[in-house]
């Protein structure tokens, strides 16, 4: 029997005898959930009194729970608490939480027999239950003493009312989700005809409690299966699947496993299609198991079933039926099942209408050891909307335009769809996508026809803006149902800019490049599908350059880039919509950076006018356009310095020199945050990429821009400022041939290249700026001053661990004590010698480590949870409704 | 019979996140994409899982609805755009799509500076998310595609915030999102068209309040900001920037005035300086006594209000006013409920000494509000999100009760069916129409009226015409049915004397019908042919062969009980 503690309704003030003598079981248990509650695990010591505040909380927050009367804050508080106990019971099988908090137990024997109980706390005592069950001993015990059969028996023992609520049905679920651990919980199940409920709950209202139901009927078949196997076969042996099949069937299995293969069988059978789609859904989810041998073993019982399914009428059940054929042919080894998986796809995918067999044929297409004969297939029927635009729009079609051969019959329903718009524009939409996904794998299981693919996706984006003349009536229909259609259009340019990362040489780059330029000057282009056309180009233009073999501009990029390219971009830089504009600057930017050796193509953008025109837009009234024409510009000088030569009035009104005093202007003016932040990173990427500043610049304009920037009061200014410190201090000492990643030598030659590395940082102001960075109110802010000053640390003669911090001023870690004590010394942050003093001084790891924590791991610990619930029981005005 | 789905994965039976699915008309609609302030993981977010099998929410929705920029309302939109990949059309209001960047900005400084998260969704893809919103006006039916269209209505609460209307064919929905019934110091009251939509989706959150007088409310709070003032000591507000903080800041622009008082009153700056001028540029969304002044005097330059800097920091007590809800976890929930000692980072305890207050300002329709705006409307069924269920339970009744319809609080993850009556538009052609008015009388438009036609569907569209039309139209020829009946009546008479008999039996009957006695020797009334044929046993017994069309179906059946009964010996040859 177990024995239950009474816990009073009100706690007492000081602490309950248990808690007076804190056993190693007990705090081992506090441990962990310090651990798991405080984020950032660090090296923070326990005091004994944090430790029995938890255990006088405790049981104060089972006492409030035991209220009916009381109302817990939130449910999200019993949801995180849960997440607490679930953590604990991850670690500690042998429970010592409940020996040594009693309460706890008392909660789950008590609080469901209470009348007018909260559904959420039923729901959250059934999931603490389960938990704790999952333990077998505990289990037993919870048995015994009938507390399992009480709450998990019948749900007819909760009362109707209670058992109405989704919130019960969820918790009651995932209770038994939680226990199933051990086989006496499959015991248990078959016992109390627990299955048979769980089977009805498939068919919930709520679609949370359907789907938990029916991923907890295959958990269910698999664990109680693998309990057999384990029974059979014993622990740790390694057999083959079907040795392991052969052996289960060999055996009895438990009554849970009759009964759902049962309900499986019955509901194939059914012929009502509601019921044929929960079946087959549940044994996708048996075959997504990782556990083969499930679905291998119920088959032989299904198979019938199954074909004569693929028999009849397959209206509702194309997609279960492709969920399962996919996910068995990804879990069981091809030559297991019989019939042959292959061979059932192969069926299922003649079978189905077009919309749904796109879906099978792009998850075969993405199987690892599919049959190339399969995947024929499966491309053939991907490929067939297009294949048939294709053929309806073109007069005659030349050879590699086509995408399949004439021999391949459409499919009955193409025709038809494609003659609807709605319909047309839903299974272009589909195809596209699947197309899209399969281009973005990491690899290509099949040779895909790229040129007749190009040609027929340019195609339909040319029959979406009107340029595409069609050649039949279907030809006309098609057309008239896509012109200016966004969605065929953002679909369609994103295949088209994922094919040149694949594709070879290819034939249609001019018509590629033309068409996405058709869509760049359109003025009725929408702004998502300009951004797309514009990413897209960009993908294209890269895709010439690395098809030329020399540095300079293929042909065919040289005679787009010399057509009315840059006008058009000129006209899109000054588009009334901000997204257009900012779209335009962030692909320029792009284009810039990434061609900045191709000399012809700097020549011709320093010609073009267009950098003039990105400067223009550092005014724009639009803060996102300001912070992009910024990056651009940023980018535009890595292009190669022949440009910036040219005698070009605009151009020359774009170099460096003239941009460093604008970035200094929005940096001191700019009232939002973006184009700050991106002012700062653009001179902090060009320190750090290349040496794109001049001594000159460096020693003039550093020090003001980080001086300016680390007052700023956005945080990711802040940041960034530092990270242009950080670059700075790299390039001082590349200069002075020290790394500050190499451990300190301890010789005076290099303790003189560091003084003279660490004057130069003094000069700059760097020291000032870091010191006050290492307390700055927005973490990331401090951390990376810290970081910074750690690296610096490691190269400073003197100090070494033994001399660290072994200053009498041992000073607390908080910016006034700081400030005072660098007052109280007179330190000088100008001077080497007491700058190094300072970093000597800092435990600055120990600073790290508290910075590396989250700045709420206070009010998310446990304690701070606990205290919350108490505080919300004792104060239940109802001020609860307020929100935001 | 066509059916709208409502449900709901944030906002059912809750206040924590809105997140509602609709299908109506074979389109989804998701209707705000809210995240929860009480979690810090992936529990944030709606699950998008229970509604797309396949991860495909772009195939599945066609478009995102985001009735005001509140995070419980916008927060996943980032997530659900940039890291789950949905890339269809996103609606809201030009003044949201404005200040939303600004709060998940701010949301990201917190969990990203603060929390140190980082798996979250950046600058870029927030900046990326709001380039794919389409912005929308009050009053605009926007067409999101052939059959769904959207319509926005002022929804008051805070700048920008709308109700929106969803239009599929004759079905439509209106959510309202939150809203408020009345007139605050910077915003209007909300207000719809009497759309009679056949769902209306509302907010529910003060479902059992009927909210104290707004005077009152205010004059509690500035008498008790003025009694510490008095006292020397400070107050310190920590209002959510955006909203609230321009209420208060107005409410107490106003009183210092009235009072010259000489107390000088701060605001942070960064949001709320930021916010106000989202207020300036967005004045046209304010109230009519804001729009009014607005050239004398704009009511968002505050005269003793000033920014705050950090060298006026010291001890803020000893009175803090908190004027709206705090979530688990954080030091003003702390606060709120009660606890008087806080453990700080450090170890340190810091004991709460000063006095706090809590006064609700947020601007929700109470549920005399909601009752009115379903007046309003005149919905046939109402659904209620957004609240707390016991409360929901009471307004449901009350609105069942009240305006005799139905109402739905669905849980999240439920759904609600409502079955809906399709009104199918048709057509008629002008031939059937004059033809139909010649024969009979003058149309009475208060009576209804029975036409006959063929209603032929071509092009897509419905029309009602005149079989003769639709038979040339289509290319067919027609067909004649006829009902045929056979009467055997007793009748000493030769046959042709039989049906003279008839005939005159039928005249002196029906008056008001042409009968006709064909060449034939049958006899005809409007579409019903009468022949006689002897038994050839019995001369005396004849068989009266009727036959007749649809149309005169009722004639004909007239006719036949006429017939049975026989003919009356006094009838004349």
């Amino acid at each position: 029997m177990l024995s239950f503690s009474a816990v009073g309704p009100t706690p007492s003030p000081g602490l309950s005898s248990e808690a007076d003598v804190i056993s190693p079981e007990l705090l081992h248990i506090l441990h962990i959930f310090h651990d798991l509650l405080v984020k950032g695990k660090d090296n923070f010591s326990y005091s004994w009194r944090m430790e029995s505040e938890y255990v006088e909380l405790l049981p104060r927050v089972c006492a409030v729970l035991g209220d009916s009367g009381q109302s817990v804050v939130d449910d999200t508080c019993l949801e995180k608490l849960l997440d607490c106990f679930q953590a604990i019971t991850k670690n500690e099988t042998e429970l010592y939480i409940l020996q040594r908090i009693p309460c706890l137990t008392h909660i789950i024997v008590n609080i469901p027999k209470q009348r007018d109980l909260n559904p959420s706390t039923l729901s959250f005592i059934m999931r603490l239950t389960g938990l704790f069950a999952a333990s077998e001993n505990y289990f037993h015990e919870l048995e015994n003493d009938g507390i399992l059969s009480s709450l998990f028996g019948s749900p007819a023992s909760l009362g109707s009312e209670t058992w109405e609520e989704a919130t019960v049905r969820c918790g009651w679920l995932l209770g038994i989700q939680n226990m199933l651990q051990h086989e006496a919980v499959i015991q248990f199940l078959c016992k109390y005809d627990c299955i048979d409920e769980i089977i009805r709950l498939q068919k919930d209202p709520s679609i949370f409690v359907a789907s938990t139901a029916s991923q907890l009927l295959a958990n269910i078949l698999s664990f109680s299966l693998q309990c057999s196997e384990l029974a059979s076969l014993g622990n740790g042996s390694k057999v083959q699947l079907n040795d392991t099949v052969a052996a289960l069937h060999s055996v009895n299995w438990s009554d849970c496993v009759y009964a759902i293969t049962g309900h499986i069988e019955d509901f194939l059978k059914s012929g009502v299609t509601s019921n044929i789609q929960q079946a087959l859904k549940l044994l996708s989810k048996v075959s997504g198991t990782n556990y083969p041998v499930a679905i291998v073993s119920l088959w032989p019982k299904i198979e019938g079933s199954i074909k004569l399914l693929l028999k009849g009428d397959l209206t509702g059940i194309g997609q279960p039926l492709t969920k399962l054929f996919l996910n068995v042919s990804r879990t069981v080894p091809c030559d297991v099942l019989e019939p042959k998986i292959w061979d059932l796809l192969s069926l299922l995918l003649r079978l189905l209408n077009q919309a749904e067999a796109l879906t099978l044929a792009s998850g075969i297409l993405k199987l690892k050891n599919c049959p190339q004969s399969l995947r024929m297939q499966a491309a053939t029927t991907l490929f067939q909307p297009l294949n048939y635009i294709i053929t309806v729009t073109s007069v005659q079609p030349e050879e590699d335009t086509v995408l399949l051969d004439a021999s391949s019959n459409y499919r009955a329903d193409i025709e038809h769809r494609l003659s609807r718009k709605s319909a047309c524009i839903n299974l272009l939409c589909q195809t596209l996508s699947h197309l899209l996904e399969l281009l973005q794998m990491p690899s290509q299981k099949i040779e895909l026809p790229y040129q007749a693919l190009i040609h027929s996706v340019l195609t339909v984006l040319k029959l979406c803006i009107g340029t595409a003349i069609p050649t039949t009536s279907a030809g006309v229909s098609i057309s008239r149902h896509l012109i200016g259609c966004i969605k065929v259009q953002r679909a369609g340019i994103d295949v088209l800019g994922a094919i040149p990362q694949w594709a070879g040489r290819i034939k249609e780059v001019n018509s590629a490049l033309k068409l996405l330029l058709d869509y760049i000057r359109n003025p009725d282009t929408d702004s998502t599908v300009l951004k797309k056309a514009l990413q897209a180009l960009f993908h294209w233009m890269l895709h010439c350059i690395e098809a030329g073999d020399s540095p300079a501009l293929e042909p065919t990029l040289k005679e787009f880039l010399d057509g009315d390219f840059f006008s058009v971009m000129k006209k899109r830089l000054f588009d009334v919509h901000w997204e257009i504009r900012d779209s335009a600057l962030e692909f320029l930017g792009q284009l810039c950076f990434q061609f900045k050796e191709v000399e012809s193509f700097c020549r011709l953008i320093g010609s073009c006018g267009i950098p003039h025109l990105v400067l223009e837009l550092l005014s724009d009234p639009e803060s996102y356009v300001r912070a992009s024409a910024i990056s651009a510009l940023g980018k535009m000088n890595y292009l190669s310095p022949n440009w910036q030569t040219l005698p070009n009035e605009n151009s020359v009104t774009v170099m460096k020199g003239n941009i460093l005093p604008h970035l200094l202007d929005i940096l001191n003016q700019d009232t939002e945050g973006f184009p700050r932040r991106a002012a700062v990173k653009v001179l902090a990427d060009w320190l750090k990429n290349s040496h794109m500043l001049s001594s000159c610049e460096l020693d003039n304009f550093v020090p003001i821009i980080l001086k300016i920037g680390s007052n700023d009061l956005d945080w990711e200014v802040k940041v960034h400022s530092l990270e242009l410190a950080e670059a700075f201090i790299d390039q001082s000492s590349s200069n002075s041939l020290i790394s500050p990643y190499a451990v300190s030598l301890s010789n005076s030659t290099h303790s003189a290249q560091v003084k003279v590395l660490l004057q130069t940082l003094c000069d700059a102001g760097i020291f000032i700026i870091l010191f006050h960075a290492l307390w700055d109110c927005d973490r990331p802010v401090a951390q990376k001053a810290c970081e910074i000053l750690m690296k610096l640390k490691r190269i400073t003669p003197g100090a070494d661990s033994s001399q660290i911090h072994n200053k009498p001023n041992g000073h607390k870690p908080n910016r006034e004590s700081f400030a005072e004590w660098l007052s109280s010394s007179n330190f000088n942050l100008q001077n080497v010698s007491d700058v190094m003093e300072i970093m000597i001084a800092l435990d600055l790891e120990f600073q790290h480590q508290q910075l590396v924590r989250s700045s709420d791991h206070i009010e998310s610990s446990l304690r701070s949870l606990l205290q919350d619930i108490l505080a919300a029981a004792e104060n239940s005005e109802d001020s609860g409704a307020d929100c935001y | 019979m066509p059916e709208i789905k409502v449900t709901p994965l944030g906002a059912g039976q809750d206040v924590g996140r809105s997140c509602i699915l609709v299908s109506i008309g074979g389109k989804n609609v998701m209707l705000d994409c809210g995240m929860h302030m009480g979690y810090n993981d992936d529990r944030r977010f709606p699950d998008f899982s229970y509604i797309t099998q396949n991860g495909r929410l772009t195939e599945f929705l066609d478009c995102v609805i985001i009735s005001h920029f509140h995070l419980d309302h916008c927060g996943a939109l980032p997530y659900m755009s940039e890291m789950i990949g949905y890339d269809g059309p996103i609606y809201m209001t030009h003044p949201t799509k404005a200040i939303c960047p600004i709060l998940l900005e701010d949301y990201r400084k917190i969990t990203v500076d603060k929390k140190g998260e980082t798996n979250f969704f950046t600058s870029q893809m927030i900046k990326d998310c709001m380039k794919k919103v389409v912005a929308v006006h009050l009053h605009q039916t926007v067409q999101v595609d052939d059959e769904l269209e959207i319509k926005a209505y002022y929804a008051g609460h805070v700048l920008g915030a709308a109700m929106v209307q969803i239009r599929v064919g004759s079905e439509s929905v209106v959510y309202t999102g939150d809203y408020n019934m009345t007139p605050d110091r910077h915003l209007g009251a909300a207000w719809i068209d009497k759309c009679r939509p056949d769902l209306f989706i509302s907010e529910s959150t003060y479902a059992t309040t009927i909210r104290d007088s707004k005077r009152c409310r205010e004059r509690d709070f500035l008498k008790k900001v003025h009694d510490a003032i008095e006292r020397g000591g400070k107050v310190l507000i920590p209002v959510f920037a955006l909203g609230r903080a321009q209420e208060l800041c107005i409410l107490l622009e106003t009183f210092w005035e009235r009072m010259n008082l000489k107390a000088p009153i701060y605001f942070s700056t960064g949001l709320t300086e930021k916010a106000n001028h989202y207020y300036k540029l967005f004045i046209t969304w304010t109230n009519q006594k804001i729009r009014k002044t607005f050239v004398q005097r704009n009511m968002f330059e505050f005269k003793h209000i000033k920014p705050f800097d950090r060298t006026y920091a010291d001890n803020p007590g000893p009175m803090v006013i908190m004027p709206g809800y705090c979530v688990q976890g954080t030091v003003g929930h702390k606060i709120l409920s009660g606890q008087r000692k806080l453990e700080m980072e450090g170890r340190q305890t810091l004991e709460v000494k000063m006095q706090v207050e809590y006064m609700s300002f947020s601007a929700h329709a109470d549920a005399k509000g909601i009752m009115q705006l379903i007046r309003q409307v005149e919905p046939q069924n109402v659904l209620l999100v957004h609240g707390e269920a016991k409360k929901m339970g009471f307004l449901k009744e009350k609105i069942e009760q009240e305006f005799s319809i139905n109402c739905y609080m669905p849980a999240n993850g439920e759904t609600v069916a409502i079955v809906t009556n399709p009104n199918i538009p048709v057509d008629i052609s002008l031939g059937l129409l004059k033809g139909d008015s010649t024969l009979g009388p003058v149309p009475d438009p208060k009576k209804p009226k029975l036409m006959h036609g063929t209603l032929i569907i071509k092009d897509n569209s419905l029309r009602l015409v005149s079989p003769d039309q639709a038979v040339k139209e289509l290319g067919l020829s027609e067909h004649h049915l006829r009902y045929t009946c056979k009467v055997q009546i007793q009748d000493h008479h030769s046959e042709q004397d039989t049906l003279n008999r008839i005939y005159n039996h039928l005249k002196n009957i029906l008056k008001d019908y042409p009968i006709q006695h064909l060449p034939d020797g049958s006899v005809m009334v409007e579409s019903i042919l009468i022949k006689i044929s002897a038994m050839s046993e019995d001369q005396s017994t004849k068989d009266v062969l009727v036959s007749w069309t649809y149309q005169d179906e009722e004639l004909g059946s007239y006719l036949i009980t006429l017939l049975k009964k026989g003919l009356p010996q006094s009838i004349a040859l």
